[in-house]
């Protein structure tokens, strides 16, 4: 009996009317866990009812903690006849197992009704007392934590990654079962939202259980999701990253209460996520499954570790339905991996099964090289699922897929894919899997010891926090100048082309792969800031814009649409048809994305998202991706317009000049106009960057190629609009969007404005690209409209989410975070020396007004404040949050974004993981407002009931918001909808200001003033004894 | 374009358009008030589309529709939890809703605010141009304050601050009409038409300061939307001041002797001629105050005897300024109050509000 729940029922408000006579309502509360049933009093006679009940216990398995969700329902009395529901509450216990997590959850929660929504609150608290269970054999993994953000959770330092994690369960829905023909709605929905959770619980334990059985105690970029396979049941998959980590200091620290861009720091082994450096490269490409074989080079290749070939071709041949040609199917044996092997203990890549990251931010130094995305889908037939207890079908459709993605990514030379997801497409019994990453060549030992890369080594530890820190980074610098730079030079020896040591910078875009031999057709050119090693024209990625890499200008949103009619179909041809049709869309989206990069000067992709849907009648794919030039990748080439048809020239002329000028004025719009020094040298070399290559036998084959990139033909009037629909409209003055967390570019997130979603259903008038990406258009139009009064900002996180609900209709689901930017003044040392002067002004400010705080321990002595010199650097990082937050700022209790941060704030503990299900269904849709006015409320309601379990956590914000729409259906003024909501609660503590209604009450707040204080002389005295030391 | 069918925008933080606010209180449809929208921000946007207004200013309506509610009982606004509003958002989203439409207000002052006035609230829409919806909500909200502190303790101000998270301002205007609705103040008469809503609401204030229960003594737990009835009685024995016939001569010969030369001629004769019959006003309007009948007749009587034939005679507002401060000091000199001090008080405490009230009545 390892643990013991307790739970007190203490009020409920603003109830419904239950009974019409009175006005009033008799409650009561039933109190439910597992099969155990508590129940409260009643309590007549009142809206507002009180019942300070004993404590409820229930004495029950860990595994059972796990999996069930607390339930309370909502009754209202009633002598005669049966008791009527009022509502339910569900209640995830995961959050309470953890060791550092919340101690209990207290507060009001929202009283939720699948039939009328949201009705009154009710207050409780809830404890849990863990016996911890050592048995090796035990079912429960209490105390696995699981982090849906797409970084490392700041506040934790990793040492070591134990790779993919994956698990899935299955189950019949209950909305399929014979027994739904008798039931209510209102019973089958609960059914559902009760499994559903349960299922959510379920799979945590056992994804728990694999991570346990690995020694590690996280799960890192968590995804999980529902796949409605209608009658054949219902999948629960989750991916995600298994670690190890440790909390970096238990004790709210200065670290937690530091600005965000310390976390830039790469001493604090935490991703840099609030700022990106200035400047910085990314560098990859785009394979996809149609692309041609690659040209293979049998030469130097270390055969892939795990890539036995067997292995992979039996994964080949399982799928019946599978979609054909893949870029790496056959023959892989002699794939080369020019990885470095890597030499540090304990985990090396090689003994992960599925090298696959999901978080998208990364520790630096950990990138090495960035190869490119990897894509991999698959058609299939589903069937019933006959033992629930042993989906293998799944699962090994599931493997199929991923051994194919890493497989492609072996033959881009690289032995990892990060930002690794996994989604599906349902149309009736056709299920679409998709999979898709980055390959990269990764450093795994700077999960442990962070490299430094040299050129923030030449900062000195002006930047470190405490005496102790100070030390330790000491020792950690040692570390990795003793071990890690002969890593670096593995990687060097095996690819003779790198020449990383002397520009560490651009050494993440140059190419994995060999030059002699491409796995798919790209221009190679040297590289713009080291002007050694190879690069590709174009870099294709999903993951982060990494903070390390120099970019030239801001970078922007696109996007790109294609919609197809499909036949209607069944079974077997159906799903051939469709998975004829694939090939043809991703080149469609593919040739999009490169033309509008074109037109938008730039040369990669960041955040790259493609997502396919399939219909009943026809197919739709939308990609959305991060737009950014990357310093060392050459210029974009313009684009040409020609026109074989004769004829028309003067039109074509007009569409050349338009599509010359559009890219002209892109370049002012997103400052793409490169630094004297660089531009005249790429200048010279961007027009033949092939002509240096003389060595290259494949040189007219690149020339080839490039030409296809580059040229525009414009044939006909299908041709033409194809070349209108380059021109994306304009964001206005003011906005600018991203698919990424962050810009790349000179950008900080200061604050946090507002978290939206926005919803649209529309009948398609014709199945054509044509008439479907004006909506977008549309769509943007609209959010822009509505966001009008925040401008100046920038949407992070903007995230599209199509679905075919119908025939010929189209839902479009839009989330984004808009973010008050500023220039990042620190982005480079002799800007901070040339800024000293005015900032030093500013640092008196500062400590004059720490001096208010600051009342004992501290001596404040006027002498305190003297110190600059060295401490220079560190003092102005922090001026620029003071200047931020001059006025207190009103915050909403509960923040919710996309980010995995919170711009403005530092997260200083994580409180657990939420995963939500809701159905709702409406019988008389009219009378709320049209489909229209039930979503709203719906997701209104739904974003209130996050807001309420991140606050009754003792949170205050929720990152790493996701929400997926599972179903909407709506007939005859009958509407039901399933909506799933995931994301990390968090505490945050924002820049200097108290936040109005939870913040740290003042004490604390003096206590972490007094805190920066004593870190500040102690930093000062530290250079010393360094200096001592040496 | 293809046909939309659902189109909404949802925030986490719910930040409200003032403007489309200001047209949904107003009570037109979201398509009148796309329309108005669309003519004013046209201009302005380029290539604004009027579906795209339409459809922000349907979620707008939407979003006010699902708030009503904690309209209605503003105190819940700050803590229910399907919006997230940001403080002085809140206080505006509560101040424009409760706010009066003063000719709106003026018809229905005074009225008993029953269902059978709710549905002659046409009649006051057809008669002020402002939407029946308009009317309706204005009304509701009359009713409601006044439902909520009817039988409240306490200075009716603050409670209805406390219960509506009014400010001061609105506060006072909503006492205002809880003070008439309570006492039925007589308002209607054509005589009276003349006078604003933001006259009466002056003098209830100025009433409710000094003539209420709770304008004496705080700890006088009845509502102040009551007379103070001890005041009421002791204003009965001002009699003295008009049945006295030397008493009256004294208190004329007094008050034409500080005033000659000091207010126009006109009005030096009237007071000559005439004071007789103004003086019998004033303490007649005050001796009935007792009566619940008379006291309903307050603003009439007032208006009908001392304000009428003043201004007949010609008397500019200062004349009257002047005679009635001159009325009230020169009382206390007369034989037959000098020996009552109390009356003094009540005399005082009569004629600082009366002169108020007369003063600000005293327009065209």
């Amino acid at each position: 009996m390892p643990g013991k729940l307790k739970v007190q029922i203490i009020a409920a408000r603003d109830l419904p009317v239950m009974d019409r006579a009175s006005d009033l309502a008799d409650a009561f509360v039933e109190v439910k866990l597992g099969q155990v049933t508590h129940k409260t009093e009643t309590c007549r006679k009142s809206l507002n009812p009180q019942w300070q009940s004993e404590w409820f216990k229930f004495e029950v398995d860990d595994e059972e903690l796990q999996d069930e969700p607390l339930q309370l329902r909502i009754m209202d009395y009633d002598t005669y006849s049966a008791h009527d529901a009022i509502g339910k509450v569900y209640i995830d216990l995961n959050p309470l197992l953890l060791k550092d997590g919340a101690s209990e959850i207290a507060g009001w929660l929202p009283i939720y009704d699948t039939m009328h929504g949201m009705r009154g609150e009710i207050s409780v608290v809830v404890k849990v007392d863990l016996l911890e269970n050592v048995s090796k054999f035990k079912e429960s993994s209490c105390g696995v934590q699981f982090f849906s953000s797409s970084g490392i959770p700041t506040c934790y330092t990793v040492s070591a990654v134990h790779g993919f994690v994956e698990e899935l369960v299955v189950n019949d829905d209950p909305e399929y079962q014979w027994i739904d023909m008798i039931r209510t709605p209102r019973a089958s929905n609960e059914a559902r939202q009760q499994l559903f959770t349960k299922l959510s619980g379920e799979l945590q334990r056992k994804i728990g259980l694999k991570v346990l059985e690995r020694e590690g105690n996280a799960v890192l970029g968590y995804w999980q999701c529902f796949d409605l396979e209608g009658e054949s049941g219902i999948v629960v998959r989750g991916i995600g990253t298994a670690a190890l980590i440790h909390r970096t200091n238990p004790l709210t620290s200065p670290l937690s209460t530091s600005p965000p861009q310390d976390q830039l720091n790469p001493k604090e082994f935490s991703v840099a996520e609030d700022t990106p450096d200035g400047t910085m490269i990314g560098s990859p490409l785009y394979t996809q499954q149609f692309s041609q074989p690659a040209p293979r080079s049998p030469s130097k290749v270390a055969p892939c570790r795990h890539l036995s070939d067997s292995d992979l071709t039996s994964a080949h041949l399982v799928g019946s339905q599978e979609k054909p040609g893949s870029g790496g199917s056959g023959g892989l044996t002699q794939r080369l991996s020019l990885l470095p092997k890597p030499t540090l203990p304990p985990i090396t890549i090689d003994i992960l099964e599925y090298p696959f990251f999901t978080i998208k931010k990364f520790p630096p130094g950990f990138l090495v090289h960035l190869g490119g995305v990897v894509t991999a889908r698959s058609v299939k037939l589903l069937d019933r699922i006959h033992n629930p207890d042993e989906p293998e079908t799944r699962d090994a459709w599931w493997t199929e897929i991923r051994t194919e993605i890493r497989s492609h990514a072996a033959a881009m030379g690289c032995h990892a894919v990060l930002g690794y997801k996994e989604t599906t497409s349902i149309c009736d019994e056709i299920c679409l899997l998709s999979a898709t990453g980055t390959a990269a060549i990764v450093n795994l030992a700077a999960f442990q010891y962070p490299v430094i890369p040299l050129s923030t080594q030449t900062q000195p530890n002006l930047l470190t926090t405490s005496l102790d820190r100070q030390d330790f980074q000491q020792q950690i610098q040692q570390n990795s100048q003793e071990k890690t730079p002969p890593q670096t030079d593995s990687v060097m020896s095996e690819n003779p082309t790198a020449a990383t040591e002397s520009c560490p910078k651009c050494a993440i875009c140059h190419i994995p792969y060999n030059e002699s031999s491409l796995p798919f057709p790209v221009t190679v050119s040297k590289c713009a800031i080291c002007k050694r090693s190879k690069v590709p024209d174009v870099l294709f990625n999903t993951v982060e814009p990494p903070p390390e890499l120099p970019y030239t200008g801001r970078g922007c949103c696109i996007h790109a649409s294609v919609c197809r009619s499909k036949k209607k179909a069944t079974g077997e041809s159906n799903a051939a048809m469709i998975s004829d049709a694939l090939p043809f869309m991703e080149y469609e989206i593919h040739r999009q994305l490169m033309n509008k990069l074109k037109v938008k000067g730039m040369n990669a992709l960041f955040g790259l998202r493609v997502q396919i849907v399939v219909g009943e009648t026809l197919l739709i794919g939308v990609a959305t991706a991060t737009a950014a030039y990357v310093t060392a990748l050459p210029p974009p080439a313009p684009l040409r317009v020609t026109s074989q048809s004769g004829g028309g020239e003067t039109q074509v002329q007009a569409l050349q000049k338009l599509l010359l000028d559009t890219t002209a004025k892109n370049k002012d719009i997103y400052e793409l106009h490169l630094p004297e020094s660089l531009g005249e040298t790429t200048a010279l070399d961007s027009p033949q960057p092939i002509l240096d290559n003389t060595d290259d036998l494949t040189d007219t084959q690149f020339l080839a190629s490039q030409k296809d990139t580059y040229v525009l033909t414009v044939d006909d009037v299908e041709d033409k609009e194809t070349v209108g629909g380059l021109f994306d409209p304009l964001l206005p003055t003011g906005l600018f969007s991203c698919t990424t967390e962050t810009v790349p570019g000179n950008f900080r997130p200061s604050k946090h404005l507002q978290m939206f979603t926005m919803m649209r259903t529309q009948t398609l008038a014709e199945t054509s690209t044509k008439h479907f990406a004006p909506i977008f258009d549309d769509l943007i139009q609209s959010m822009c409209f509505q966001l009008r009064s925040m401008a100046p900002c920038c949407l992070c996180s903007v995230c599209y989410d199509v679905n075919v609900p119908d025939d010929d209709v189209i839902q479009l689901w839009l989330t984004a975070s808009a973010v008050d930017l500023r220039e990042n003044a620190t982005s480079s040392p002799e800007k901070v020396l040339q800024n000293k002067g005015i900032r030093s002004t500013d640092s008196e400010l500062l400590f004059s007004m720490e001096e208010l705080q600051v009342t004992e321990g501290v001596p404040a002595s006027p002498s305190t404040p003297i110190g600059k010199g060295s401490k220079v650097p560190m003092l102005e990082k922090r001026i620029v949050l003071t200047d931020s937050t001059v006025a207190p700022v009103w915050r909403p209790k509960v923040e919710i974004t996309p980010l995995s941060v919170v711009p403005g704030g530092v997260i200083d503990q994580y409180l657990g993981y939420i995963n939500l299900f809701f159905v709702r269904e409406s019988m008389s849709v009219r009378e709320s407002g049209g489909v229209s006015g039930f979503m709203y409320n719906f997701i209104s309601e739904v974003n209130a009931i996050i807001r309420s379990h991140v606050a009754s956590l003792g949170g205050n914000a929720l990152v790493a918001y996701n929400l997926v729409d599972c179903l909407v259906e709506d007939r005859n003024h009958q509407c039901q909808c399933l909506i799933n909501v995931s994301g990390d609660a968090v505490h945050v503590v924002y820049d200097g200001s108290v936040s109005g209604m939870d913040s740290p009450c003042p004490g604390q707040l003096q206590m972490s003033h007094s805190q920066q204080f004593r870190r500040d002389s102690s930093t000062e005295a530290s250079p010393q004894a360094v200096e001592s030391s040496h | 374009m293809a046909e939309i069918s659902v189109n909404i925008f949802v925030g986490n933080t719910t930040f409200i358009d003032p403007e489309v606010y200001k047209l949904w209180l107003e009570g037109h449809s979201s398509f009148e008030g796309a329309s108005i929208r669309y003519q004013k921000l046209s201009s302005q946007t380029a290539g604004l589309k009027f579906d795209l207004l339409k459809s922000d200013t349907t979620d707008n309506y939407r979003m006010f529709l699902a708030m009503e509610k904690h309209l209605r009982s503003p105190v819940t606004l700050s803590y229910q939890p399907l919006f997230q509003i940001p403080p002085d958002m809140q206080r505006m989203l509560i101040e424009k809703y409760y706010e009066l439409d003063s000719i709106v207000a003026r018809e229905i002052l005074g009225k008993k605010l029953s269902s059978k006035h709710r549905k002659d609230l046409d009649e006051v829409s057809d008669k002020t141009k402002v939407s029946l919806k308009s009317c309706r909500r204005q009304y509701d909200n009359f009713k409601r304050v006044f439902k909520a502190v009817e039988d409240m303790e306490g200075p009716m101000v603050k409670n209805i601050q406390a219960n509506f998270c009014f400010s001061e301002l609105l506060a006072k205007k909503y006492a205002a009409v809880v003070f008439f609705a309570n006492n039925r103040f007589e308002t209607g008469k054509k005589r009276l038409q003349y006078l604003t809503f933001s006259d009466f609401a002056f003098c209830a204030d100025e009433m409710i300061v000094k003539w209420t229960a709770g304008s004496t003594d705080s700890r006088k737990e009845d509502l102040d939307a009551d007379f103070d009835r001890e005041f009421l009685q002791e204003l009965r024995e001002l009699k003295i001041l008009v049945s006295d016939k030397d008493a009256s001569d004294q208190h004329k010969g007094l008050i034409s002797a500080s005033l000659k030369g000091k207010i126009s001629e006109k009005a030096y004769a009237d007071i000559e001629s005439n004071f007789k019959n103004l003086s019998r006003a004033i303490v007649n309007i005050a001796s009935g105050m007792i009566h619940s009948k008379e006291l309903r007749d307050f603003f009439n009587d007032v208006v009908e005897k001392i304000v009428e034939p003043t201004k007949q005679a010609q008397w500019t507002s200062n004349d009257m300024a002047l005679f009635l401060k001159c009325y009230t000091s020169s009382s206390y000199q007369i034989e037959g109050m000098g020996r009552h001090s109390r009356l003094h008080t009540t005399l005082e405490r009569y004629m600082t509000t009366l002169t108020k009230c007369v003063l600000r009545m005293y327009h065209s």
